[in-house]
C-alpha cells in the first residue's frame, strides 16, 4: 500500500512538473515571440530618404587657363547645380544618386569654356558596426561649345570599402576603373604629327587608400595616397601613357559657427611610360603641385560665401610642360 | 562717420540676428505620428519636418513613429526619439533634454570645448563630450548604453540629486533603478545591429559621404584641366617638331 501512495505521488509530482515545464515552456516562448515582435518593429525601417540640391555661382581670375608656360588669364564665370538624393533600399543597403551641372566660362579664353554634366550612381552596404562596402558607377560629359575637338565622355566604375574607427575617423580603400573617349579628337598614329582614325581613348585604372579625422570638433584632417595608371590608345610614344603617385593630405578647421577654413595640398608624380623630352632622350617626369586655402563663410542656414585662393603648378624636366597657375574665386552657395 | 556707424549697427545686428537664429534645434526627419509643444504654454500641434525648436519644445512620438533632432547646422549632433518616447528640450547649447518615456538614441560628434550633452530620466543622467549612446527610461527605472568612445552615468534619487556616477565604455551599458545604479552588462548582437542601423539612417540623413573627404567634381575638374593641358602640349610638340603635317593631322587654336 505504502509503495503504492509513493508510485502515485511520484506520479502525480511528474504530471505536475511536466504541466508547470509546459507552462513554462509556452511562456518563455510567448516573451520570445513578444520580443522578437518589438525588436521587429523596433527595426522596421523608416521610410526616409534624403534629398537636397543647391546652386553656387562663382567667379574670379585665373591666371593661365591654359596650363602652359606662356600664361594667359581671363576672368572666370562658374555655375554648377548640384542634386543629391540618397535612400535606404533595406536596412542595411543604401542607394545614393548624385547629379551636377556646371558651367565654366572664360572671357578672355572662350575656347576653353566648357560644360560638364556629371551623374554618379551607387549603392552602400554596411557589412558591420565598422565596416561598408560601396560600389557604383560615374558617368561625365564634358562639353565645350566652342571647340568640338575637347569633348569628351569619361565613364568610371568604383568600388570602396570604408572602416570607421571610433566614432571620429575612418579609413577607406577604393579601386576604381575609368575609360575616357573623345568625341572629335583623334589617336597620335606613328609621329606627333600624325593622327590616327580611331578616338583618343584612355583607360585609367586607380587604388586610393584614405585616412580621416575628426581630431577634435572644430578640426578634420585626412589624407590619401593613390596609385594610377593611364593607357591610352595613342601609338606614338606611348604618348599619354603613365604611371602617377599622388599624395594628398587636407585640413578643414571650423574656426567659428559661421567661418570654416579650408586647405586642401597634393602632390603628384607623373611617371610617363616611354614620352620622352622634346629636347633629348629622357623620359619625361612630372611634379604636379597643388593647393587650393580658402574659408567658408556661413551667412545664414542655406547660404555660404566663399573665398578661396587655388595653386597649381608642374616642375618637370619637359620644358614645353612647365607652368604655374594661381585662381583667386569668389562664391556664392544657396541650398535648398 | 555716419556711414561707418550704420555699417557698424548693421554687422552687430548681422551677427547677433545669426547667433541667436542658432540657438535652435531643426527637426530634421521624421515619420508616424510626432507631435510637438513648441513651449511650455502651447499645444500639442503635429510636428514637421524643418520646424524649429527652442528651449522647453516638447516632442512625443506614437508607435511605429520616430523623430530626428539636430542640434548643429551641420548635422553633426543628432538625437533620433523612438517610438512611444516623450522628451524636453532642456538646453540647446549645451544640448540637454529629458527623457520623460521611451527611448532615444544619440550621435553626438561636434561639441565645442567644455561642451557636454546630456540626456536625463527622473532615475538617471547620460551624457558625454562627444560619441553615441543611448537611452531608455520605462516610467520607473532608466538604461543607458554606450555604442562609440565613453560616456558618464549619474544616478538620481526622487528629488533629482546625483547617488552615484560611473563612466560607461563602448561596447557596455548599465540599469539604474531607484537611485542606484546597477552592474554594468555586455551590450547584445541585438544593441549593436540596432545602434548599426540607426547610424544607417543618419548617414542617409547627412548624405553619408560628407565625412569621406572625397570630392568627386572636384577630381573631374582637375581631369578636364589636365586633359586640355596635354591637348596644347601635343600641339606645342608638333609646332616644334621639323615632321610636316599629315593631311590627316588636326590642330587646336586658341
Amino acid at each position: 500500500m505504502r509503495k503504492y501512495y509513493i508510485f502515485l505521488s511520484a506520479f502525480f509530482s511528474l504530471i505536475v512538473f511536466l504541466l508547470i515545464h509546459s507552462n513554462c515552456l509556452a511562456q518563455i516562448k510567448e516573451e520570445k515571440q513578444k520580443r522578437l515582435a518589438g525588436f521587429q518593429i523596433l527595426h522596421k525601417k523608416p521610410p526616409s530618404y534624403n534629398l537636397n540640391s543647391s546652386v553656387a555661382f562663382f567667379s574670379g581670375y585665373d591666371n593661365n587657363v591654359k596650363l602652359s608656360p606662356e600664361r594667359e588669364g581671363s576672368i572666370f564665370e562658374e555655375v554648377l547645380y548640384s542634386l543629391n538624393f540618397n535612400k535606404p533600399l533595406s536596412s542595411k543597403l543604401r542607394l545614393l544618386f548624385n547629379y551636377d551641372i556646371d558651367y565654366l566660362n572664360y572671357n578672355s579664353v572662350p575656347r576653353a569654356s566648357n560644360l560638364l554634366n556629371h551623374l554618379r550612381v551607387g549603392v552602400d552596404k554596411r557589412l558591420s558596426r565598422i565596416l561598408e562596402l560601396g560600389v557604383g558607377c560615374d558617368l561625365s560629359d564634358f562639353y565645350y561649345p566652342k571647340d568640338s575637338d575637347g569633348d569628351f565622355i569619361f565613364s568610371k566604375g568604383f568600388i570602396y570599402l570604408k572602416n570607421r574607427i571610433g566614432g571620429s575617423s575612418f579609413q577607406q580603400l577604393a579601386l576604381e576603373y575609368g575609360y575616357k573617349i573623345h568625341a572629335a579628337r583623334k589617336a597620335l598614329s606613328n609621329s606627333i604629327s600624325e593622327l590616327g582614325d580611331n578616338p583618343l581613348t584612355d583607360k585609367r585604372r586607380s587604388i586610393e587608400y584614405t585616412i580621416g579625422s575628426n581630431i577634435s570638433p572644430a578640426l578634420f584632417i585626412q589624407c590619401s595616397g593613390k596609385f594610377s595608371q593611364n593607357n591610352s590608345n595613342a601609338r606614338y610614344i606611348d604618348f599619354y601613357d603613365y604611371r602617377g603617385y599622388e599624395l594628398s593630405p587636407s585640413v578643414h578647421y571650423k574656426l567659428s559657427e559661421k567661418i570654416n577654413l579650408v586647405g586642401d595640398f597634393s602632390y603628384l608624380r607623373k611617371l610617363y611610360s616611354d614620352r620622352t623630352i622634346n629636347t633629348g632622350d629622357k623620359k619625361e617626369k612630372d611634379n604636379v603641385f597643388y593647393a587650393n586655402t580658402g574659408l567658408r563663410y556661413k551667412l545664414n542656414r542655406n547660404d555660404t560665401l566663399s573665398f578661396f585662393y587655388t595653386y597649381r603648378g608642374n616642375s618637370t624636366n619637359e620644358d614645353l610642360e612647365q607652368y604655374t597657375e594661381s585662381v583667386f574665386t569668389v562664391g556664392l552657395e544657396h541650398g535648398f | 562717420m555716419k556711414k561707418a556707424i550704420s555699417m557698424l549697427v548693421f554687422v552687430f545686428f548681422f551677427t547677433f540676428a545669426s547667433s541667436a537664429f542658432a540657438q535652435v534645434a531643426k527637426i530634421v526627419d521624421l515619420g508616424g505620428q510626432a507631435s510637438v509643444k513648441v513651449d511650455l504654454s502651447a499645444d500639442w500641434n503635429k510636428a514637421k519636418i524643418n520646424m524649429l525648436l527652442g528651449k522647453d519644445a516638447e516632442i512625443q512620438t506614437g508607435r511605429d513613429s520616430y523623430c530626428t533632432l539636430a542640434f548643429d547646422d551641420e548635422m553633426k549632433n543628432i538625437v533620433t526619439i523612438k517610438q512611444n518616447s516623450q522628451i524636453k528640450i532642456d538646453s540647446i547649447k549645451p544640448g540637454n533634454i529629458s527623457l520623460q518615456k521611451g527611448r532615444v538614441f544619440s550621435l553626438i560628434n561636434s561639441l565645442s570645448k567644455n561642451e557636454k550633452f546630456q540626456v536625463r530620466t527622473p532615475a538617471a543622467i547620460a551624457g558625454a563630450r562627444g560619441t553615441g549612446w543611448s537611452t531608455d527610461y520605462n516610467g520607473k527605472n532608466a538604461s543607458a548604453k554606450c555604442f562609440e568612445n565613453t560616456i558618464y552615468v549619474q544616478g538620481l534619487d526622487a528629488k533629482g540629486d546625483i547617488t552615484g556616477q560611473m563612466d560607461l565604455l563602448s561596447g557596455s551599458g548599465i540599469n539604474i533603478g531607484g537611485g542606484s545604479l546597477g552592474n554594468v552588462f555586455d551590450l547584445s548582437d541585438e544593441d549593436n545591429e540596432e545602434w548599426s542601423d540607426f547610424i544607417s539612417y543618419i548617414d542617409t540623413l547627412t548624405s553619408g559621404a560628407s565625412d569621406s573627404g572625397h570630392n568627386p567634381l572636384g577630381d573631374l575638374r582637375q581631369d578636364q584641366r589636365d586633359d586640355l593641358r596635354e591637348a596644347l602640349g601635343q600641339q606645342r610638340r608638333q609646332e616644334n617638331t621639323s615632321t610636316p603635317t599629315t593631311p590627316g593631322g588636326q590642330e587646336r587654336q586658341y
